[in-house]
């Protein structure tokens, strides 16, 4: 019984002189293009270099939100088909990524708030997601901690209800991968940094590292805060600024808040999790940074938030805050796909804010494109082309805080 | 007053804003902006906008300004950073604030340019940060005194 | 003193806190462990550990051995049930096999399982419980110091008096009830400094922060500060203190040493000892063995013995086998013997506070013959002294036996037998391991067990401490309530000038932004909104009616090249725009999006009066003001929209109304639609627009704020013989809308333009210049995109606003305004369709309340489309 084994999860290796796949960021995007990569396609010579940790991008800094009750038609059975991904991996990966499906629910303070939950809700249930707007009375039903007083600035009018959302554990979902990776021989070479991207022929042919240079059929991007970065080696611009966003957590309290809850007019969103410590996250510093440093002010932004939705909270204290980055997209949805400079050259970058849900399905087809050249339907309104056809998904509206 | 914090409401005062310097006192609020404030009637001069139903002007002086205002403020209001008769912007209790120093005599005075819309808001925020100073309202009548 | 633990009375002396009172009243077990339960007793006496933690007058998870006693404090004990000596869940310590690290991760691996047990987890797990308590006032305050000192021992006293005499303006932060550090409960470390305290206190320009302590240094030298009960209406304030030149003379605190049975009741730091002896006068044992290495250790015992403790042993950690005792200990197992006592007393490593330092930047190493991660390349506005620098530091690093009671982590129950397990399974970077067995997470932010996690990483991966490197230092640390964060309850309101007017009239407000203003009037609550919308509307279709447009953003605009700045940014014309008139405005960025949309009126050759959304002023001012960076254009923008009241007055009866109030000519031959003019309504000096966002005859009147509320009241005084209302933010939605104007923000979204939106009329492709231009060019070709439509509902019912249209079951567009229109008899609205279905007579399908309805498209103004009545 693996409880008791202490197999290692993944294994340290040499770098070998080339692969069939090299994915820059060993990032859960990274993880799971090689995961199914490997599995659907047998296509294991694969190497993931990471410049750190596991799990020290994004992947390991995030509020962990799962849902699927986005805005376009575009983006709702993408997402969809994420979760439900989600939904297996534990069993699939056997390590319990402790997705606890709580509901989620986005309250909106305002008419025209209801009428952007409203558009969502309309999209979600033509579109078979589990959605819908519910009023005061449910909402304290599900949540009696909350403040609902109306005499509050900001009353809560109504909120969109997602059952299926939830939280997940995000560095389980990062170990697990990495653990079913090794297991299929596909190599994690962590503490391995890309410097540079050699292009011959419109093809990247070489990627450099400070462990030394190794030839690649196809390179994919999977850096998300530092996609630009990667794509500069390899000369492919991309649309993307990088924001900090911040999050910060609670001392563990015993439990009063059973779902997740979500308010754009507040700029935060909140969870507690399984060990009773309640999760706060912020919008995104207003300013481009690579930094991972937090700030007071946006600390303070999220406890005067937190407060106006749990007043009661006041005496708890902050253990934790920490920052991360984001590669944010002028239409707040990914871009997935192959560049149009470096034939080879793949991306699955753009995550913004909003990326971890979106991993299994963004690996699962990005593999696909990898191994049989086809972009599968779910990915082609997010190929890097739209930029040039002015096709932008209009996500916006709905991804903007809302993890 | 004279020994803790008094707050007034000075609203009625004339206001000009301007980007060419006046030949009268002004307050220097950036390159090429002038503010000129002063008991009306006030002509304006000329290519000047009248900003005078723009601002509420509050006046909080006493000993314990500085303290009750480093409560609402981020800006540094000590005597080296902020001295008698110089000027600053920041903003006080959320909203968008012009700070002109100027003390009666010896007592610390700080004349308060707020939006005229927040003003309100921003009186209640003073008035509660200066209950441990002992805050007191006041009228014109007991700056006449104050000033002689 | 008194207080209340459960429902125990307990005695307290003056300077108590509860923990020690607590503790001389015979209390041991403080607390119980976040995993097993485990009977946990006071540890550290100076609020670094998690063993004391309770609830406080409501609220959980508060230090009680750094808490003050007040009279009649409510104190109860968390985690344990039923009561802290006797804890059901202190069976799963039994079970701890079956929860090996990473064991949640191993278990449960089918959902359906995980959906089960789930909800037992959540349950146990968690601390403290928040219960009722009293309001409680937190302020903030922001200061500014040339040197700040943090820290009021030994060290820092003499750098902040230094500092003082170099005439600096210092403030000195210091978390205890007494300035002097360690030298308050240290005895043998000599006398208490009263004479540099004294010194301290004469400065005039020493500022002292006591009671305060220093959370985080971030960016730009700004440190935050917690102050507690900082005068008698406050019970904490945060201090935002920005220095240039920070010093950190935050000392050394002591960490346990790691052997089996470590974490029993009864072991208790060295420090922790003697802070209860000297601060509290409280024994905390009457048999004691010193466990540490001998010069320290040896200390240590004299001066419990001057305390009137007795030593039984000292003895050295290498020799320990285990202490013993089932829940409080009752002795220490050596490789020699056995040694009966109450009490352990560890002088455990001691851990320079320099988190500070690496949170500015500078670089902490790991430094062999002092046993302490030291500061080496301190940033230059920071500089560490004293023990927090390693100056008096030399520890002997604990040895770590991997046998299972050897607790490392006490907040989360981590053994070293955990920690090794996790290494074993690749998590051997000391970030990988902190997240798999959360060690150092835990309310201790990780002072406790770092330096022991980190040696177990180091040992197992055969790797050198220094190597094996800390986690990163992050802010807050110590923690910071979120009341404390926040600050006071401080929310701005803008008022506009009309606002008590309202309030007289039997107003029912809506916020927008920080603006209050008219959803709609009543006067009395039983009447419905739809009721009442309808009043105003007939009162405004058929007499007239007056709504409040202070919101409106207001920006004057003068100079030479005004109109050369106007063109550039709006999409219209302005540079040939004649005085006295006015122009609607749309503004869009360098991808043809609309950003904003207002009105533009010459008032004379070189100055125009621009109005923007209530929403985007400042957005608006900030892109003008950005435009004009670097041109020399000789143009001067004022916000003056606080100093406009601004009201609208339109239907066919607000001429005869306003003709009772000025001379000013208003027939349409002098004052035609779309003209502006200046003059006196009332007395009171005015900019009348003739414009008509709501289709009727009407005028929007600026006038002098303070003057705003007397001449709200004259107009509707003379309109009140014709049947003048006012009318609210509702009212005026439906009344748009049934002329098809567009809102900003309300119709269009963040990819919207013009031709998008209809409104191709108010972009001139053929003007030289302007932002947006290249690609709204292209957009005025591009049919591919979607398209705003007018829509009348061909059944009953009225559409929600984001209803969806629906083509073959799929979502085709969406539903952003929709009302029930008196004009038309039915229900009409704005509606985002595919360019295909953009025409006049085309029947769509729009989902109400989950019912296809359908709908016909007009291009065209469902009332007066012709615009007769608003140019009559
Ligand atoms: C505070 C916060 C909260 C969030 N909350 C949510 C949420 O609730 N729900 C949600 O779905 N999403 C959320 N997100 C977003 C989500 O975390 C990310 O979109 C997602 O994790 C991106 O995964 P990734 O694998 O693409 O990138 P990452 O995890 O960032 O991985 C990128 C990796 O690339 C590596 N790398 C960078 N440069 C190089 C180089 N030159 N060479 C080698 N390796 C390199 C980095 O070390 C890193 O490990 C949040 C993000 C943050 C910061
Ligand atoms: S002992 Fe507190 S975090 Fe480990």
């Amino acid at each position: 019984m693996q409880l008791f084994s202490k197999n290692r999860m993944w294994r340290q290796h040499e770098l070998r002189s080339s692969y069939d796949v090299v994915i820059v960021g060993a990032g859960v995007h990274g993880l799971a293009a090689a995961y199914y990569l490997g599995k659907k396609h047998g296509v294991r010579k694969v190497a993931l270099l990471d410049k750190s940790y596991l799990g020290a991008g994004a992947s390991g800094r995030n509020t962990a939100i799962l849902r699927s009750n986005y805005r376009t038609p575009e983006g709702i059975p993408f997402y969809d088909a994420s979760l439900k991904l989600y939904e297996g991996l534990s069993r699939e990966l056997d390590w319990n990524l402790l997705f606890s499906q709580c509901g989620h629910l986005t309250l909106a303070h305002s008419d025209s708030s209801v009428t952007g939950l409203r558009v969502r809700a309309e999209n979600n249930q033509l579109l078979g997601v589990n959605s819908r707007i519910i009023g005061r009375e449910e909402i304290g039903n599900l949540v009696p901690s909350l403040n609902l007083s109306e005499s509050t600035r900001y009353p809560i009018l109504a909120a969109l209800y997602h059952p299926p959302g939830g939280i997940i554990r995000h560095d389980a979902v990062v170990w697990g991968l990495a653990r079913a990776c090794d297991r299929m021989g596909i190599e994690i070479h962590a503490f391995t940094e890309v410097t540079s991207i050699i292009v011959e022929n419109h093809r990247a042919v070489q990627v450099i590292t400070n462990r030394g240079r190794v030839a690649a059929g196809a390179v994919l991007n999977a850096t998300a805060g530092w996609a630009t970065t990667i794509s500069r080696m390899a000369g492919v611009p991309l649309p993307i600024v990088t924001h900090p966003l911040q999050a910060c957590v609670t001392e563990p309290l015993k439990p009063f808040l059973d779902t997740v809850i979500v308010s754009a007019t507040l700029h935060v969103y909140l969870s507690q999790t399984d060990k009773g410590e309640l999760v706060i996250g912020a919008e995104i510093d207003p300013y481009q940074s690579y930094s991972m440093k937090s700030t007071l002010p946006t600390l303070e932004q999220m406890a005067t938030y937190t407060l106006e939705l749990f007043p009661q909270l006041h005496g708890m204290r902050i253990l934790r805050q920490w920052a991360g980055i984001c590669d944010m997209t002028p239409d707040f949805a990914p871009i997935i796909g192959t560049s149009q400079e470096v034939s080879n050259f793949y991306m699955d970058v753009g995550w913004g804010t909003y990326g971890f849900k979106a991993a299994p399905i963004s690996g699962k087809c990005i593999a696909e494109l990898i191994a049989t050249g086809k972009p599968p339907g779910l990915i082609q309104p997010f190929s890097p082309a739209r930029f040039e056809t002015g096709n932008l998904v209009g996500e916006k509206a709905a991804a903007a805080v809302s993890h | 007053m004279r020994e803790q914090v008094g707050l007034a409401d000075l609203s009625y005062r004339a206001k000009f804003d301007t980007k060419t310097a006046p030949s009268r006192p002004f307050w220097p609020l950036g390159r090429n902006h002038f503010l000129i404030v002063g008991e009306p009637p006030l002509s304006p001069p000329s290519g000047a906008t009248d900003v005078t139903s723009v601002y509420a002007e509050l006046l909080l002086a006493g000993p314990s300004s500085t303290a009750v205002l480093s409560k609402l403020t981020s800006l540094n209001l000590s005597d080296a950073a902020l001295p008698n008769l110089f000027c600053a912007q920041a903003s006080l209790a959320h909203a968008h604030t012009i700070f002109l120093r100027e003390d009666i005599g010896s007592i610390p005075g700080f004349r308060l340019l707020i939006s005229r819309e927040y003003a309100e808001s921003a009186w209640e925020a003073i008035v509660h940060a200066g209950h441990e100073f002992h805050l007191q309202p006041f009228g014109l009548g007991a700056l006449e005194l104050l000033r002689n | 003193m008194k207080f209340r633990f459960h429902d125990k009375t307990i005695e307290a002396q003056p300077g108590d806190t509860v923990a020690a009172a607590l503790y001389r009243s015979g209390q041991r077990i403080f607390s119980r462990s976040f995993k097993y339960h485990r009977p946990r007793g006071l540890l550290c006496v100076s609020g670094k550990c998690p063993n004391c933690l309770m609830n406080v007058d409501g609220i959980p998870n508060v230090r009680t051995c750094i808490t003050p006693v007040h009279e009649g404090l409510r104190v109860k004990a968390q985690n344990a049930y039923p009561s802290l000596e006797t804890d059901f869940l202190s069976v799963t310590q039994r079970f701890d096999w079956l929860m090996p690290v990473g064991w949640y991760y191993k278990t449960f691996t089918r959902p359906a399982m995980w959906h089960a047990v789930e909800p037992a987890i959540r349950k146990v797990a968690g601390l403290g419980e928040i219960l009722p308590s009293g309001p409680r006032e937190y302020e903030h305050a922001w200061m500014h110091a040339h040197t700040v000192v943090i820290g009021g021992g030994w060290a820092g006293m003499q750098a902040a008096l230094a500092a003082a005499e170099r005439g600096e303006q210092v403030v000195l932060i210091d978390d205890q009830v007494a300035l002097g550090g360690q030298a308050c409960y240290r005895k043998r470390m000599g006398p208490r400094p009263d004479a540099i305290i004294a010194r301290i206190r004469a400065a005039a320009n020493i500022r002292l922060l006591q009671n305060s302590y220093c959370f985080g240094l971030y960016e730009g030298n700004l440190l935050g500060v917690l102050q507690r009960a900082p005068h008698p209406g406050a019970s904490e304030r945060l201090i935002h203190l920005r220095a240039q030149q920070t010093v950190v003379a935050s000392g050394a605190y002591e960490a346990p040493i790691v052997f089996p049975n470590n974490d029993l009741v009864g072991v208790m730091l060295s420090t922790g000892v003697l802070r209860l002896l000297h601060l509290h006068r409280v024994q905390a044992g009457k048999r004691a063995v010193v466990v540490g290495k001998s010069l320290q250790a040896g200390e240590v015992a004299e001066e419990l013995r001057d305390g009137g403790i007795e030593i039984v042993a000292i003895v050295d950690p290498d020799t320990i086998l285990k202490a013993t005792g089932s829940s409080t200990v009752n002795g220490i197992q050596t490789r020699t013997g056995h040694f009966s006592c109450d009490l352990v007393v560890i002088c455990g490593p001691r851990i320079p506070d320099n988190g500070f330092v690496a949170q500015a930047g500078g670089r902490i190493e790991w430094s062999e013959p002092q046993g302490a991660f030291l500061p080496t390349l301190p940033p230059s506005n920071v500089s560490a002294v004293g023990d927090a620098s390693g100056e008096a530091v030399a520890n002997t690093i604990a040895p770590l036996p991997t046998s299972k009671r050897a607790f490392v982590c006490l907040c989360s129950d981590v053994t070293s037998a955990d920690l090794c397990d996790a290494v074993a399974e690749g998590f051997n970077h000391i970030e990988t391991l902190k997240r798999y067995t959360t060690a150092t997470m835990g309310p201790c932010q990780g002072r406790m067990c770092q330096l022991s996690a980190i040696g177990v990483c180091a040992r197992e991966t055969g790797r050198s401490i220094g190597e094996t490197g800390m986690t990163t230092s992050r802010p807050p640390n110590p923690g910071v309530s979120l009341g404390a964060l926040a600050g006071p309850k401080h929310h701005p309101l803008r008022r506009t000038p009309m606002h008590y007017a309202h309030q007289d009239l039997g107003v029912v407000w809506l916020d927008m932004g920080d603006w209050q203003r008219p959803r709609y009037y009543t006067d009395h609550l039983a009447a419905s909104e739809e009721e009442r919308v309808l009043l105003e509307y007939r009162a405004v279709r058929e007499a007239a009616g007056l709504i409040d447009v202070s919101t409106l953003g207001k920006l004057d605009v003068r100079g030479a090249d005004s109109g050369k700045l106007l063109d550039k940014v709006y999409t219209h014309r302005f540079s040939d725009l004649p005085p006295g008139r006015v122009r609607y405005a749309l503004m869009c960025d360098e991808g043809g999006i609309i950003l904003d949309d207002g009105t533009v009126s010459r008032i004379s050759e070189d100055r125009y009066f621009v109005t923007t959304t209530s929403g985007n002023l400042d957005f608006v001012q900030q892109w003008l003001e950005w435009q004009i960076c670097a041109t020399g254009w000789d143009v001067h923008i004022t916000n003056v929209t606080a100093g406009y009241g601004a009201m609208n007055l339109a239907g066919p009866k607000s001429r005869d109304t306003l003709r009772k109030l000025t001379e000013c000519d208003l027939s349409s031959g002098s004052f035609p639609y779309m003209a502006c003019r200046e003059a006196k309504i009332k007395g009171i000096p005015a900019i009348l627009l003739r414009i008509g966002f709501v289709g009727e005859t009407g005028w929007e009147i600026h006038c002098p704020a303070e003057s705003a509320e007397g001449l709200w009241r004259a107009i509707l005084g003379a309109g009140h013989e014709f049947g003048v209302r006012p009318f609210g933010v509702a009212t005026q939605r439906l009344l748009r809308l049934e002329k098809r104007h567009v809102i900003v923000g309300v119709d269009t979204d963040a990819l919207t333009n013009p031709y998008e939106a209809d409104m191709a009329w108010a972009v001139k492709l053929d003007k030289k210049e302007f932002i947006g231009k290249t690609l709204l060019a292209h957009a005025a070709k591009d049919r591919s995109r979607e398209r705003l439509v007018g829509f009348v509902l061909q059944s009953p019912g009225v559409p929600e606003d984001g209803a969806a249209v629906v083509v073959d079951g799929q979502p085709a567009g969406r539903v952003t305004s929709a009302r029930y229109s008196p004009a038309q008899l039915a229900a009409v609205g704005l509606a985002w369709v595919k360019t295909s279905l953009a025409q006049d007579g085309v029947f769509i399908d729009l989902r109400v309340n989950g019912e296809l309805l359908k709908a016909k498209v007009t291009m065209k103004p469902f009332y007066d489309p012709e615009g007769v009545r608003l140019r009559q």
